[in-house]
């Protein structure tokens, strides 16, 4: 993950005309918005979507990220509202899909990275939003306690606990899963 | 929490990257790309005319204040225009001066004499 400092420089230097600042703070972000859209829409397919749309509306009016150091928290809870309203739009329950389609051509994913994916997010299904995020955005995207308590707007403490008790559950689902092999 | 807790929260990490939509880095640069392609395409249909402003804002910024520092130097080098009206005259002996002469007074003269009062 990049500093806060070069974050700032990023978003001061897109906002000055520099196009190519663009690229790389989409590239140094995309995991972590991903993690966050995960966290509510459930599907890999749907998050991918909506981490697209949530980003270019986001660096359309950069101009309302008031704080530059503070782009990152910024840019989630607009990935978190965007992951809200996709849920919303598309009228769909909150839950886990049954039958995951691999539709991205740039990433085929091989039958057995889809029952890997799939059997993930079933065990991930008993967790909340915010245990899913905090868990993803640790483990998945490798930000560090404080990096998530800033960017969430909890305390480390808080982000640690959250994180202690999503691994136990998803540990729990995994161990009963009968798809199982292990907990990863 | 102490730093052994963490590390103890480290070694028990699950191991996600199942769920990793960018796990091959080139496709984390194209998708990153055409993010940044699409932000860039939406800002200039947003705005022309503000982002032409944004880009010349320097240079008008710059010619402002040459203006105003011009006006400010001439205001304060050029001394006010000298009246050739003779100075405590009472205002009759003026204007009998001017029907004497061939001379017309300006509009200013006549204001400067009679007061600009109705």
């Amino acid at each position: 993950m990049l500093s806060a400092t070069e974050v700032e420089h990023l978003v001061e230097r897109a906002l000055a005309g520099g196009d190519e600042s663009f690229s790389t703070l989409a590239g140094a972000h995309y995991r972590a918005a991903y993690c966050s859209a995960l966290a509510i829409v459930r599907s890999s397919e749907d998050a991918e979507d909506v981490v697209q749309d949530a980003m270019v509306s986001a660096f359309t009016e950069l101009e309302s990220c008031r704080e530059p150091a503070k782009f990152s928290g910024w840019l989630l809870s607009i990935v978190r509202r965007a992951a809200l309203m996709s849920l919303r739009k598309r009228g769909r329950a909150r839950k886990v899909q049954d039958a995951a389609a691999p539709t991205d051509e740039a990433a085929p994913a091989s039958g057995a990275d889809v029952l890997l994916r799939e059997r993930l997010l079933r065990a991930a299904g008993a967790l909340s939003d915010r245990q899913a995020e905090v868990l993803f955005l640790h483990d998945l995207e490798g930000w560090t306690h404080p990096e998530i308590a800033d960017a969430l707007g909890i305390s480390e403490v808080n982000a640690r606990q959250i994180l202690f008790e999503a691994r136990r559950k998803m540990r729990a689902k995994l161990g009963e899963d009968p798809a199982g092999g292990g907990v990863p | 929490m102490s730093e052994r807790d963490d590390d103890k929260l480290d070694d028990d990490k699950l191991d996600l990257s199942g769920l990793d939509p960018v796990a091959d880095p080139r496709r984390l640069e194209r998708v990153s790309a055409l993010i940044a392609q699409l932000a860039i395409a939406a800002r200039k249909r947003k705005s022309p005319l503000w982002g032409t402003l944004v880009a010349y804002s320097r240079w008008a910024a710059a010619l402002s204040a040459a203006t105003a520092a011009g006006a400010i130097f001439l205001a304060l080098t050029t001394s006010p225009v000298a009246s050739d009206l003779p100075e405590d005259e009472p205002a009759d002996v003026v204007l009998l001066s001017w029907a004497e002469g061939d001379e017309e007074p300006d509009v200013n003269d006549i204001l400067q004499v009679l007061g600009d009062e109705p």
